[in-house]
């Protein structure tokens, strides 16, 4: 079992993941549920990096002149290059969720989710 | 409030499991935690030497994980598809040229700024997709930093669409980039190999010099596609400064 | 030496979400998101993971940012106040 303060990364990811988890279920607007998910997603980025970490190491890039790198000198690179592709699928994903949000205000005319149940149901029954 | 109670309950649920397993976690920075120990030391070892590549992350990125990146190039044109499909009838596109004054913030600031300072950041795009083997950069970062250069002279000066790219083209980059991922793999299937083995390109020069090549050809096509879709979504998404927001 | 100052922008980064989700108008939530955005790119950096911190900044703080606020323009003014 790990003490307190070598973990303390992972402390840190489970504070946003539930910052994140609150903001989506709790707040009526449909924007801040947006950047709910964002701070979810950055938590997640940030434990998968916490996991490629190595005490004394270096950037994952060997410098010039070293013939043999040994895998004790360079931080572990593969999480990172499964974090990259997730953060440029976020923002794409991001992007096409404002483009549902603008297309729900051209509609409907509201942002708030209870007004916007009210206005579908009146839709729906009239 | 209903919600807030049950989001509460949700909440502390989960909080309650992180918080529990949380301990059974390696500690952060053993080099012998079980992430560190299965196929990432001979990603580190071997990189150097299988394709003279010192930047490690992109050549993970690229060569060994290079199939995920291919799907990924597919899932941002899709996106921004999905988003040209969602507010394209809405939003005007270019009008004729007679018609385009260029309607700029007025501030000559900011038009100054934007003068002095696009040229350099196009060029600075170009050097970090090029420089990617040797220093941290690549596709995915000089894409967006070419994005950026066009979306920094639409704010400045409105929509007028006589500099860089309008809406179409964009969505032509958009899907050419991806054509160029998948036609770097199409070409060694040609020659009898397996998809997206670089080493079996038709290139004279030596096996290890051959990957380099193949990675630069993928991330250009990273780049034209990235650099595409971020240029089509901000076009759907704004406005105009004197449109109506309806 | 890093990895205690990367503990301090754990810190900022959790107090720079809540203020985000807190605030009351929605264009000063969308800049603190910038904010969130560079602080989360800056302890990437000081982990050691300088690529995914070079496309957090690029992406993060300057795409998401620009993106929310064009959304958020084509919203009218009465949405943007007063929202919880």
């Amino acid at each position: 079992m790990s003490s307190f303060f070598e973990i303390a990364n992972y402390w840190a990811v489970a504070a946003l993941l539930l910052i994140g988890l609150h903001g989506m279920l709790a707040r009526p607007n449909l924007m801040r549920k947006l950047m709910a998910m964002n701070i979810f997603q950055v938590a997640v980025i940030i434990f998968y990096l916490s996991l490629s970490e190595k005490t004394g190491a270096s950037t994952p890039v060997v410098p010039h002149g070293v013939l043999n790198p040994s895998a004790a000198d360079f931080v572990n690179p593969l999480p990172h290059a499964l974090m990259l592709t997730a953060i440029v699928v976020g923002v794409a994903t991001t992007g096409v969720a404002l483009a549902l949000l603008v297309s729900i205000y051209r509609r409907y005319g509201t942002l708030e989710e209870p007004e916007l149940l009210e206005k579908m149901r009146e839709e729906a029954a009239g | 409030m209903n919600t807030r109670f049950l989001s509460l309950l949700a909440v502390l649920f989960m909080g309650s499991m992180l918080f529990y397993t949380a301990p059974s976690l390696p500690p952060v920075g053993d080099p012998e935690s079980p992430a560190s120990l299965h196929v990432s030391p001979y990603y580190i070892e071997n990189s150097l030497s299988d394709m003279e590549t010192p930047n490690l992350v992109t050549t993970v990125v690229t060569d060994y994980r290079g199939y995920d990146t291919m799907g990924e190039t597919v899932v941002i044109m899709t996106a921004g598809l999905a988003c040209l499909l969602i507010l394209g009838f809405w939003t005007p596109k270019r009008r004729s040229a007679k018609k385009t004054h260029y309607q700029s913030f007025g501030s000559p600031i900011l038009d100054t700024a934007a003068r002095l300072l696009v040229p350099y950041i196009l060029l600075f795009a170009l050097y970090v997709l090029f420089h990617g083997h040797h220093s941290p950069g690549g596709g995915f970062q000089g894409g967006t930093l070419l994005a950026a250069g066009v979306i920094l002279v639409r704010l400045v000066r409105g929509r007028d669409p006589g500099w860089g790219v309008d809406r179409d083209q964009a969505t032509t980059l958009a899907c050419l980039g991806a054509l160029i991922y998948y036609g770097v793999g199409f070409v060694t299937m040609f020659f009898g190999n397996s998809f997206l083995n670089y080493s079996k390109l038709p290139i004279p020069v030596g096996e290890a010099a051959r990957r380099s090549l193949g990675i630069l050809g993928v991330e250009i096509g990273v780049t034209v596609a990235v650099a595409g879709t971020l240029i089509l979504i901000f076009d759907c998404l704004h406005a105009a400064p004197g449109e109506e927001t309806a | 030496m890093t990895e205690h100052l990367s503990l301090i922008f754990l810190v900022f980064l959790i107090f720079t979400a809540i203020a985000a989700l807190e605030a009351t108008d929605l264009l000063m939530a969308v800049i603190l998101f910038g904010a969130f955005s560079f602080f989360s790119a800056t302890f990437y950096a000081l982990i050691g993971a300088l690529d995914v911190a070079f496309t957090e900044i690029a992406l993060g703080a300057v795409v998401a940012t620009v993106f929310f606020v064009s959304a958020i323009r084509r919203s009218s003014k009465e949405a943007r106040r007063g929202s919880r």
